[in-house]
């Protein structure tokens, strides 16, 4: 479902970034690249523009970072700072519910705290786990 | 979390750990041979970890914090009671960065004889505590220095002094 998504730290360095573009298709994969690392300054945004009383959501969940071409960015900040950004086909964009979105962003912020509750994981780390990549791998595959 | 609260003052799994816990101390100071300040650093270290650690996961579902102050008021209550089974009793703050909190029955200090006489080694008991705030703090994006004080046991003063980002 999902065509690229990064797991990013609280410095804005990477913890998982993962795209199903073939390793072959190098446009696509530097395109999928490209933005998930030019939306961190529209995740920034987000959660720092809230003007108590309008829109001071104190939801994790931030919903759609912005559309380009044919993908759609969703995008998650935890309590801690991590950041998390989806990016989905347009065309597999209009068929989900938020609920789905939402559903995917906790399985992942879970599979997150599992792998640092894991005592040889340093934090900052890439993070090197097939638990998590199980969750990531349901999450991309095609339906 | 629930399940965490629900249990009793007195269940084995709290006694474990408690008896666990005070003997770390102890282990640090016979076996490794450890002066008191590198033993307190020690056990602050492990506290950082831990804490850090354990917040990732204790937030996972609590609204995104607005202020620093949101955050402490977070420490007083949900970590609080996770980790020694109640609230914070006071906290203040002069908005500046300084908040005390003060538990005036910290489970750490709770089992031990109220007297002068065990005063002296207060210090390698909550350095561990120490480090769990701070170790939260931390993650959650506060730089800070947490001491303790302790006037009159089994009540314990933390202060935390957050440092500017």
């Amino acid at each position: 479902m999902a065509v690229a998504l990064a797991l990013i730290n609280k410095d804005n360095s990477p913890l998982y970034l993962r795209t199903v573009a073939e390793p072959a298709n190098g446009e696509v994969a530097h395109k999928l690249l490209y933005m998930l690392h030019t939306s961190l300054d529209v995740v920034e945004e987000k959660v720092n523009s809230s003007v108590p009383g309008k829109n001071d959501s104190r939801d994790l969940c931030l919903g759609v970072l912005y559309s380009l071409d044919e993908y759609k960015l969703y995008g998650y900040v935890t309590n801690t700072k991590i950041k998390i950004v989806i990016i989905v086909e347009l065309g597999v964009a209009v068929q989900f519910r938020d609920n789905d979105l939402r559903n995917w962003f906790n399985r992942l912020h879970q599979a997150y705290t599992e792998v640092i509750s894991n005592p040889f994981y340093v934090a900052g780390e890439e993070i090197k786990s097939k638990k998590f990549e199980a969750v990531v791998n349901d999450i991309m595959r095609k339906q | 979390m629930n399940s965490v609260n629900s249990t009793s003052q007195n269940s084995p799994e709290t006694i474990v750990f408690d008896l666990l816990y005070s003997q770390l101390p102890r282990y640090f100071s016979e076996s490794m041979q450890l002066d008191l300040n590198a033993k307190v650093s020690k056990l602050e270290q492990i506290g950082f970890e831990t804490g850090y650690r354990l917040v990732e996961r204790l937030t996972r579902d609590t609204p995104r914090f607005k202020s620093d102050l949101d955050v402490v008021k977070f420490i007083c209550k949900e970590f609080w009671s996770v980790l020694f089974k109640k609230q914070v009793d006071n906290l203040r703050t002069n908005h500046q960065g300084v908040y005390v909190l003060q538990d005036s029955k910290f489970r750490f200090l709770s089992s031990m004889s109220a007297s002068s006489q065990y005063m002296a080694s207060t210090p390698c008991y909550l350095a561990f505590p120490c480090g769990l705030i701070r170790g939260a703090l931390s993650n959650l994006g506060i730089t800070s220095v947490v001491t303790a004080e302790v006037t009159d046991l089994p009540s314990c003063k933390f202060q935390i002094q957050a440092q500017a980002a």
